[in-house]
């Protein structure tokens, strides 16, 4: 069981408020590991913390091993770490397919010698359209790869994020609030895939408020309430705890 | 000398406060950027003009029925331009373009009525300077002084008593969320419209009683304001108090020591310092900023 | 037909000046209203570099492409840290700054003067006399402009360009520098608008910083959301509308003193159209946003 992710005493506040308060935690690799509590807890913050796109006032923030507390976001991304947004961030004027496209990475078109010259472009562009249509239809909506990602359902634009995310190619996936505001059978095929993505070897660390979903897809659950860990460990343990129950209620 | 240059600056720092007003008003209220405030400010000059010349009108009057129809004229761009643009839900980028078409228009047509040579009003008893702590000033520059400080006090009375200013931050923050308060935003931005441009317009009359005009002069003018605005910060009347003094100073000194020339330079070399290094003023509430 | 060939060439000039701010403000989203700086530099660099040093127009070029770069990369600061209708002002300061500058630094640029005497471009040994070598030359150029706007629009680069306007965090999560993005796009506009500036200062032979202003660079980007920003044909066909039909206001009387008001204000109210009434332009397909 090698830790993939190992997050280490680490704090932040914005303005005098603390959001994240001295957090520990280790993610080990193939494993699906939820973050649950009360609003304000410091859940997206932590995620934001991971990704980079916050820096923290103390701790550190360790990728197998290399710090990456500090680093920019795009630096963090392309060490094989993969986010999705509580406000469901893709491009909606842009198609399913495009919005997919864009998420690889190294793409030599990227650049400006090989876009004007096409050197490497064509051949690679040709096997990027191939495999952003197998990740399409991975997701079930390779249908609809041609059309406009703002014409689709919320549920199946969260699947779209899912999307980019797997052609990240990235190990580490980090979902905020995955499920959220989706009718429960779609709720149902996006939790199937997540567990699919770790029998694939992805570890997960997602957010959610649903615990029926978290109980059923999650290895270790680990529960905030302002911004500490009070609670760590399988679902239904941490959810018998007296702790949570009442961070939960109160 | 140093009192004369802090009389300039102090004048200087009031043509750029009145011409930060009736900006920083709209811009706050609608949020997106009047350029077509220039095309008002230079109107207030030019139909003072027309006023004086044509239906030789004493200058008083002219300039106050100047200021009048600059309102009218703010009212008009927004009935014909900017409310079509709300109901389709433009942004603010959009609206932005509309104005400088808006401007562009407006400043040919000064252009094309009364020609590109600078044109003065003519005041009359208005040339004897006044001495006043060691600096000499005329009592048009006075009046400047005093006018931009009534009008600045008033308009801040006016937003922070009023119903009126309640609704104008009502629909700074969401004007569709302000129906529901009871609040049109139609019928505040109308008033706003109103109330900032006849500010432009009352900005334009007294720079042309001090300096002469242009049909350009608006540009520079509201560029300046602008400037205030930002470097103030947005929302906050204070900090437009705060942001046209520090830039009148900055231009005037910095004037003594390089020349006049490359005032407006200065102006914006201060403003892109702000932009890059605290972008939502010295007062005024936070920004989007990027993260990289 | 002289003015046939003239015509040309102003208009492939001015396809040139708005493919270029395509990229930049319809495909990257930068609203950048500094484009006539690149433009005047371009210009003024050739000028310079042609009265002074007497050099063949490639070497011309070549020093007005480094000018430009370095203009390029200073004014794309700021976009890296704000955004929105606070980047367009700040361009705006850049722009007004560097007309400043042109205007007062008597002693380098000539100030209000300007620069004249400016030499017909060598090329390959062969001095360009005739107005149709001078579109011959032109057309090339503008060709290869056009067509490299086009790939990089096309390519994965310019998916990156639309996902930084689309959604910029987005695009930062999926992996991409958006900074180092956002300041190549600048000096390739850049670089772009500079041979515009070359071709320009070599015709007319004579440039002074009127041509270089504020309001230059509005007329650019009203060019780019008419013809419909975000398509590279759309601004290319704005640019070609927008040249010849204030010239075609000649032919119905206009006195000449009065003609440039008149194709402002055109503009102005075009440009004011479109944003109400059609903000995807011409040819475009989604409003600028």
């Amino acid at each position: 069981m090698t830790s993939l992710l190992e997050v280490s005493e680490v704090s932040k506040s914005f303005d005098g408020v603390v959001a994240v308060d001295g957090m520990s935690m280790t993610l080990c690799e193939r494993r699906i590991t939820s973050i649950i509590g009360p609003n304000g807890s410091g859940k997206t913050t932590l995620l934001n913390l991971i990704g980079g796109f916050v820096f923290p006032d103390r701790g550190d923030i360790l990728l197998r091993g290399q710090r990456i507390s500090g680093m920019r976001p795009y630096r963090i991304a392309a060490l094989g770490v993969a986010r999705t947004f509580q406000n469901l961030r893709l491009l909606r004027r842009a198609t399913l397919i495009d919005n997919v496209l864009l998420a690889f990475q190294h793409q030599a078109g990227e650049g400006v010698f090989c876009a004007l010259t096409g050197w490497k472009t064509r051949r690679e562009e040709k096997a990027s359209q191939a495999t952003a249509r197998e990740l399409l239809a991975f997701v079930g909506l390779e249908g609809k790869a041609y059309e406009l990602a703002g014409s689709l359902s919320y549920g199946q634009q969260k699947l779209v994020t899912l999307a980019c995310c797997l052609a990240m190619e990235a190990d580490l996936l980090l979902l905020d609030e995955p499920v959220a505001g989706i009718d429960p059978e779609m709720s149902r095929h996006i939790l199937e895939l997540l567990a699919q993505l770790r029998q694939e070897g992805k570890t997960i660390l997602l957010i959610e408020h649903d615990l029926e979903a978290v109980k059923a897809v999650s290895d270790t659950v680990i529960v905030l309430d302002e911004g500490r860990k009070i609670a760590e460990g399988r679902p239904d343990k941490v959810m018998r705890d007296p702790v949570v129950v009442e961070a939960y209620l109160t | 000398m140093l009192p004369q240059l802090i009389a300039n600056s102090l004048i200087a720092g009031s043509i750029i406060i009145l011409a930060a007003i009736g900006f920083g008003l709209i811009y706050g209220t609608a949020r997106f950027f009047h350029f077509a405030q220039a095309a008002t400010i230079t109107a207030g000059a030019y139909l003072t003009l027309l006023g004086q010349e044509l239906f030789s009108l004493p200058v008083p009057l002219a300039a106050v029925l100047a200021v009048a129809l600059c309102g009218l004229l703010g009212v008009a761009m927004d009935v014909c331009c900017f409310r079509p643009l709300r109901h389709r839900h433009a942004s603010p980028l959009i609206s932005l373009l509309a104005s400088l078409g808006l401007y562009i228009v407006i400043q040919n047509v000064i252009s094309l009525s009364f020609g590109d040579n600078q044109e003065v009003i003519v005041a009359g008893s208005g040339e004897i300077p006044a001495s006043l702590l060691g600096a000499r000033l005329l009592p048009v520059q006075m009046a400047i002084m005093a006018t931009s400080l009534t009008l600045l006090l008033g308009v801040a009375a006016l937003l922070r008593g009023t119903r009126i200013g309640k609704a104008c931050r009502a629909v700074a923050c969401d004007p569709v969320l302000s129906r529901t308060c009871g609040v049109d935003p139609d019928r505040t931005l109308l008033v706003v419209f109103a109330i900032g441009s006849a500010l432009g317009g009352a900005a334009g009359v007294l720079i042309a009683l001090d300096v002469g005009m242009t049909p350009q002069m608006g540009l520079s003018v509201l560029l300046l304001g602008v400037v205030a605005v930002i470097v103030g910060g947005v929302g906050s009347f204070p900090g437009i108090i705060l942001g046209g003094l520090l830039l009148g100073f900055t231009q005037h000194f910095a004037t003594w020591v390089l020349g006049a020339q490359w005032q407006e330079s200065i102006a914006f070399g201060v403003l892109l310092l702000f932009l890059v290094w605290r972008p939502q003023g010295w007062l005024g509430q936070q920004l989007e900023t990027t993260t990289g | 037909m002289d003015y046939a060939l003239h015509l040309a060439i102003i208009t492939c000039i001015y396809i040139i000046l708005s493919v270029s701010l395509d990229l930049i403000a319809g495909y990257t989203g930068i609203l950048s209203l500094a484009h006539a700086a690149f433009y005047g530099i371009g210009a003024y660099t050739t000028a310079l570099v042609a009265v002074h040093l007497r050099l063949p127009f490639v070497w011309c070029l070549a020093v007005s492409l480094v000018a430009a770069m370095a203009l390029g990369g200073i004014v794309s600061a700021p976009a890296l840290r704000i955004r929105g209708d606070y980047l367009v002002i700040a361009t705006f300061g850049f722009q007004v700054i560097f007309y400043h500058a042109l205007s007062n630094w008597t002693d380098f640029t000539g100030g209000p003067m300007g620069v004249f005497g400016i030499p017909q471009p060598t090329v390959l040994g062969y001095t360009v006399t005739s107005r149709s070598g001078f579109l011959l030359l032109t057309v090339w150029l503008t060709g290869i402009c056009v067509w490299a706007c086009r790939r990089l629009a096309k390519a994965p680069f310019g998916r990156v360009l639309q996902g930084i306007r689309e959604d910029e965090i987005f695009t930062l999560a999926l992996g991409k520098s958006i900074s180092t993005y956002k300041v190549k796009v600048t000096v390739i506009g850049a670089v772009m608008a500079a041979v515009a500036g070359a071709l320009y200062a070599s015709y007319i032979s004579f440039i002074d910083p009127t041509s270089f202003s504020i309001m230059e660079s509005i007329l650019i980007l009203a060019i780019v959301i008419i013809g419909g920003a975000g398509t590279i044909w759309g601004p290319a066909l704005g640019a070609c509308l927008l040249v010849t039909v204030p010239e075609l206001l000649r032919f119905i009387g206009i006195p000449a003193a009065i003609a440039p008001n008149l194709r402002q204000i055109l503009y102005g109210g075009l440009l004011m159209g479109f944003a109400i009434w059609r903000p995807q332009g011409l040819l475009g397909r989604y409003a600028f946003r």
